[in-house]
C-alpha cells in the first residue's frame, strides 16, 4: 500500500509539471499492483460494491480513452485517499 | 451548485442569459447553429457536484472535469495562483465547470474580470439545463461568449480584458479536455489572445517611441483641426464604383510607377507618405496621401506640389510636416485626450455635430495599413496594390527616390535580422519582422471582411494571402472603366467644423493654458496628501481614522486623474513612468502595512512628475495660444452671416418688410479671432 501510495503521489506531480505521457507510463506499469489493491478492497469490503463498481468503471473509461483529466483524478481523488484514510494519514493538501 | 435536471432551472437561466446576451439568446432559442451530435451526460459527482462526458460520434469519451471530487482538484488549482491582484484577467476556456467561475470571483473579492469561452453550443445548452448558472451569467465581471452565438464577442472581449496595467497577471485556464475535444477552436482561441498581447506591446513599444514628441505634435496640431476635415466625410465616397491604388514605397515602385499616369478620373490614387516624392517627381498627383508617424521627418514631403494633394492625418504626425502642408487636410482620430476633448468642445457649440465625431482609421502600425483602411473606407470597388513589397527586393527597403535619389542595399547587420517568406512568384523572399507583421495585418483583414477585390499589382514583394496577382498595367485596363464625378463632389466639401463650432474652439483654445494649470493644483495636492500618507504609515501604530480620511481625500484626486482630459493628456506624456508605478499598484504586496507605505510612496512620486508635467504643458500651451493663432477667414464668417441673413429675411418676408442682403466682406481677412 506504501509502495502504490509513493507511485500515485509521483504520478501526481508528473501530471502537475504537464508530463502527461510519463505520468501514463508509470500508472501502466504499476498496473498489476493497483488491480491487486483493488482486489483487496472488494475482499475486505472496504468499499461498497457500488462504489467499486464505479471506481473500476471510471478507471477503465480513463485508460481506454487515455482520458488523463479522469485518470488523474481517480487516482489522486480515489485511490490515494483511501489509501491515506486506510494508513491513517490526514490529508496533506 | 446543486444538481438539478428541473426545467424551471433551463427556464431561469435562459431568462438571465436572454437579459445579459439578447442576440445570442435569439439565436439559440430560434436554433440557428449547427450541432455536432455530441453525446452530453450529465454525472454525479462523488462532491455532489455535476460533471458531464462528453463523446462525439465514433470517437472517445472524454470527461470535462474529475468525478471524485473536481470542487478539491479546483481549489488547489486556484490556490496556486497565490495572491489575485486587483482587475486580473481571467480567461476561462470551457463553462462546463462554472465553479470555477465562482471560485475565481471568490478568491479575487470580485475584483477581476472573467471572459468564459465556450467552444460548443451544444455543451452550453447541456449547462442551461443541469445546472442553475443564472447568477453568474447575471454577474457583472463575468462575460459569457458562445461560439455560434455570439463569436464575434470573443476578440472584442479579450482586447477589453487585456490592459497594458494588468496583463503581467492574466490568468488563462483550459477546461479539462476542452484541448482534447476541440483543439482547433482552442487553439485559434488562445492565438487570438497572442496576437492581442502581441498587437498591445507593439502599440505600446510605439507609443513609447513616439511619447516624447506626441504631446507636442498634438498641441500644435490641433489648431489644423479649425479648417481642417473628418475622414468620416470620406465615407463611401466611391460608392463601390471606383478602383482605389494603395500606393506604397516599396522598391517595386520603381517598375511600374509610370504606369499610374493612366490612372485619371477612373480611379482614386492613395498614396503613403514616402511615396509622395517619387509620384510627384513623376508628375503624377495622388488623390491623396497618408501619414500617421510623428517624426517623420519633414524632407520627405518637402515639394513644391505637395499642398495641392490632400493629406490624410492625425494630430500626433510630425508638426513639421503638417505646417509645410498648406492644402486640405482629413483628420482621423489619434486617440489623444486632447484631441477627443477638442471634439467634444467643439459639439457643445455646433450648429451641425456629425461631422466632428473622431474616426478611426484601423491599422496594423504601417501607413500603408491606414491607407488600405481609407481605400476600404471609402468603399472602394477593388483595392489595388502598388510598390507594396513587404520584402526586401534586391536588399533594399523601399523605392528610388524616397530617402534616398538612388537607394542602397541594406547593410549586413540588417541581414542578419532577415527571414525568408512566400513570394509573388512561388519563391521565397527576404523579409523583416515590422513588414512581415504588416503582411498578417492585410491578410487577416481581407479575411475578417471577406473581401475579393484586393489585387497585388506590385509586382514583386512577398504574396499577400486573399489578393489577386497582375501587373498593374493589366489592373488599370480591368478596373480603371468609369469616369466618375467623384472628384468635383470632393472638391465642394465642407470643412468640418460650421463657424459656431470655430467660436466654440477659439474659446477654448484661449483657455488651455488654465486648464493645464487645474492638473497642477490638483497634483501639487495629491502629492502632498501622500507625503502625510507615508508619515502615518511608517509609524508603528496606525493612526486608523486619519489615515481613512487621507484615504477618501486622495480618492477624490485620483479620480480627477483618471478622469479628467487635460489630466489624461499630461499623463500620456509620462507613460513608461505611468506604466511602471501602475503595474506595481495593481501587483501589490503581501503584508498590508507594506502595501500601505508602498501606495504612499508610489503616490507621492507619481503626483510629483504630473505637477512637473503640467507646469510644464502650461508654458507650451501659453506658447502655442500665443504664437500660433487660429486664423480665421472671411468665409468662415460669411456662412454664419449668409444663413443670418436667410432667417432674417424669412422673418421679415412675413412682416410684409423689405429684403436685408449680405455683402461679402473682408474685413476680418487672415485676422485672429480673439477672447470673446
Amino acid at each position: 500500500m506504501l509502495q502504490l501510495k509513493e507511485q500515485i503521489e509521483t504520478m501526481e506531480s508528473l501530471w502537475e509539471e504537464n508530463k502527461k505521457d510519463e505520468a501514463f507510463l508509470l500508472f501502466t506499469e504499476n498496473l498489476p499492483t493497483l488491480q491487486h489493491f483493488l482486489l483487496w478492497m472488494e475482499n475486505e469490503q472496504v468499499l461498497s460494491t457500488e462504489d467499486f463498481g464505479h471506481l473500476v468503471g471510471f478507471l477503465y473509461q480513463a485508460i481506454e480513452n487515455k482520458d488523463h483529466v479522469l485518470l488523474e483524478d481517480v487516482m489522486y481523488y480515489g485511490i490515494l485517499d483511501i489509501i491515506r484514510q486506510l494508513l491513517g494519514i490526514e490529508n496533506e493538501e | 451548485m446543486d444538481r438539478l435536471l428541473h426545467k424551471d432551472v433551463y427556464e431561469r437561466n435562459m431568462e438571465a442569459y436572454s437579459q445579459a446576451y439578447p442576440k445570442a439568446a435569439l439565436k439559440f432559442k430560434e436554433g440557428k447553429f449547427k450541432t455536432e451530435n455530441l453525446r452530453i451526460e450529465p454525472i454525479q459527482c462523488l462532491d455532489e457536484s455535476v460533471s458531464f462526458s462528453v463523446t462525439r460520434p465514433g470517437e472517445k469519451t472524454f470527461m470535462l472535469s474529475g468525478v471524485m471530487e473536481p470542487r478539491r482538484a479546483l481549489d488547489k488549482k486556484i490556490k496556486k495562483h497565490g495572491r489575485i491582484a486587483p482587475n486580473t484577467p481571467i480567461i476561462i476556456m470551457g463553462m462546463s465547470n462554472m465553479e470555477q467561475v465562482e471560485k475565481y470571483l471568490e478568491a479575487a473579492q470580485e475584483d477581476c474580470l472573467i471572459l468564459v469561452y465556450e467552444p460548443s453550443v451544444e455543451i452550453f445548452q447541456s449547462v442551461m439545463e443541469t445546472i442553475d448558472v443564472s447568477h453568474i451569467i447575471n454577474d457583472k465581471p463575468v462575460m459569457l461568449v458562445v461560439e455560434q452565438l455570439n463569436t464575434e464577442d470573443l476578440k472584442n472581449g479579450m482586447v477589453a480584458m487585456m490592459k497594458l496595467d494588468t496583463v503581467a497577471s492574466l490568468k488563462v485556464s483550459v477546461s479539462p479536455n476542452y484541448d482534447n475535444l476541440f483543439p482547433k477552436l482552442v487553439k485559434d482561441a488562445l492565438n487570438s489572445l497572442g496576437k492581442i498581447y502581441d498587437d498591445m506591446i507593439v502599440t505600446w513599444n510605439t507609443a513609447r517611441r513616439y511619447t516624447d514628441v506626441a504631446g507636442e505634435n498634438v498641441i500644435s496640431n490641433i489648431r489644423h483641426m479649425l479648417h481642417g476635415y473628418n475622414v468620416s466625410q470620406l465615407q463611401n465616397f466611391l460608392k463601390g464604383e471606383i478602383p482605389a491604388f494603395v500606393v506604397s514605397a516599396g522598391p517595386s515602385l520603381n517598375k511600374n510607377i509610370e504606369q499610374l499616369k493612366k490612372v485619371g478620373n477612373k480611379g482614386c490614387i492613395i498614396a503613403v507618405d514616402t511615396a509622395i516624392k517619387p509620384l510627384l517627381n513623376r508628375g503624377i498627383l495622388p488623390d491623396f496621401f497618408v501619414i500617421v508617424d510623428g517624426k517623420k521627418p519633414t524632407e520627405l514631403m518637402d515639394h513644391p506640389l505637395i499642398s495641392k494633394i490632400p493629406l490624410v492625418t492625425c494630430t500626433i504626425v510630425a508638426k513639421g510636416i503638417m505646417d509645410l502642408h498648406k492644402g486640405k487636410k482629413f483628420f482621423y482620430t489619434s486617440d489623444n485626450p486632447l484631441e477627443l476633448l477638442l471634439f467634444k468642445e467643439v459639439r457643445r457649440y455646433a450648429g451641425e455635430v456629425h461631422k466632428l465625431y473622431p474616426t478611426t482609421l484601423a491599422t496594423g502600425g504601417s501607413v500603408a495599413n491606414s491607407a488600405f483602411s481609407l481605400a476600404y473606407f471609402m468603399n472602394a470597388k477593388n483595392i489595388i496594390f502598388v510598390g507594396q513589397d513587404l520584402a526586401l527586393t534586391n536588399n533594399r527597403t523601399h523605392a528610388d527616390g524616397t530617402f534616398q535619389e538612388k537607394m542602397s542595399k541594406i547593410s549586413e547587420q540588417e541581414q542578419k535580422d532577415t527571414f525568408l517568406v512566400e513570394g509573388i512568384h512561388g519563391n521565397e523572399v527576404y523579409t523583416r519582422t515590422d513588414f512581415y507583421r504588416y503582411l498578417k495585418w492585410f491578410e487577416e483583414n481581407i479575411e475578417s471582411n471577406q473581401m475579393k477585390h484586393v489585387i497585388d499589382a506590385t509586382q514583386g514583394g512577398a504574396k499577400i494571402h486573399g489578393t489577386k496577382i497582375m501587373t498593374l498595367e493589366r489592373a488599370i485596363n480591368k478596373y480603371c472603366v468609369k469616369e466618375s464625378d467623384w472628384k468635383e463632389k470632393f472638391n465642394k466639401l465642407p470643412e468640418m467644423m460650421d463657424f459656431s463650432a470655430k467660436s466654440g474652439y477659439s474659446n477654448w483654445y484661449q483657455q488651455l493654458e488654465h486648464h493645464f494649470e487645474e492638473v497642477y493644483v490638483q497634483a501639487k495636492k495629491g502629492q502632498s496628501i501622500y507625503e502625510r500618507m507615508e508619515k502615518i504609515t511608517s509609524q508603528k501604530e496606525l493612526n486608523l481614522s486619519s489615515y481613512k480620511e487621507l484615504v477618501k481625500k486622495v480618492g477624490k484626486i485620483n479620480r480627477f486623474m483618471n478622469e479628467n482630459e487635460y489630466a489624461l493628456f499630461v499623463q500620456d506624456n509620462l507613460m513608461h513612468l505611468n506604466f511602471v508605478m501602475r503595474v506595481s499598484i495593481y501587483e501589490g504586496l503581501e503584508d498590508e502595512g507594506d502595501d500601505r507605505l508602498q501606495i504612499a510612496k508610489q503616490g507621492k512620486v507619481m503626483n510629483f512628475y504630473i505637477k512637473h508635467e503640467a507646469k510644464r504643458w502650461m508654458e507650451i500651451a501659453k506658447e502655442v495660444v500665443q504664437n500660433r493663432p487660429l486664423i480665421f477667414g472671411p468665409e468662415d464668417v460669411q456662412g454664419a452671416l449668409d444663413r443670418l441673413t436667410i432667417l432674417f429675411n424669412e422673418v421679415k418676408n412675413k412682416n410684409g418688410s423689405r429684403v436685408v442682403t449680405t455683402k461679402r466682406t473682408n474685413r476680418n481677412n487672415g485676422k485672429s479671432l480673439g477672447r470673446k
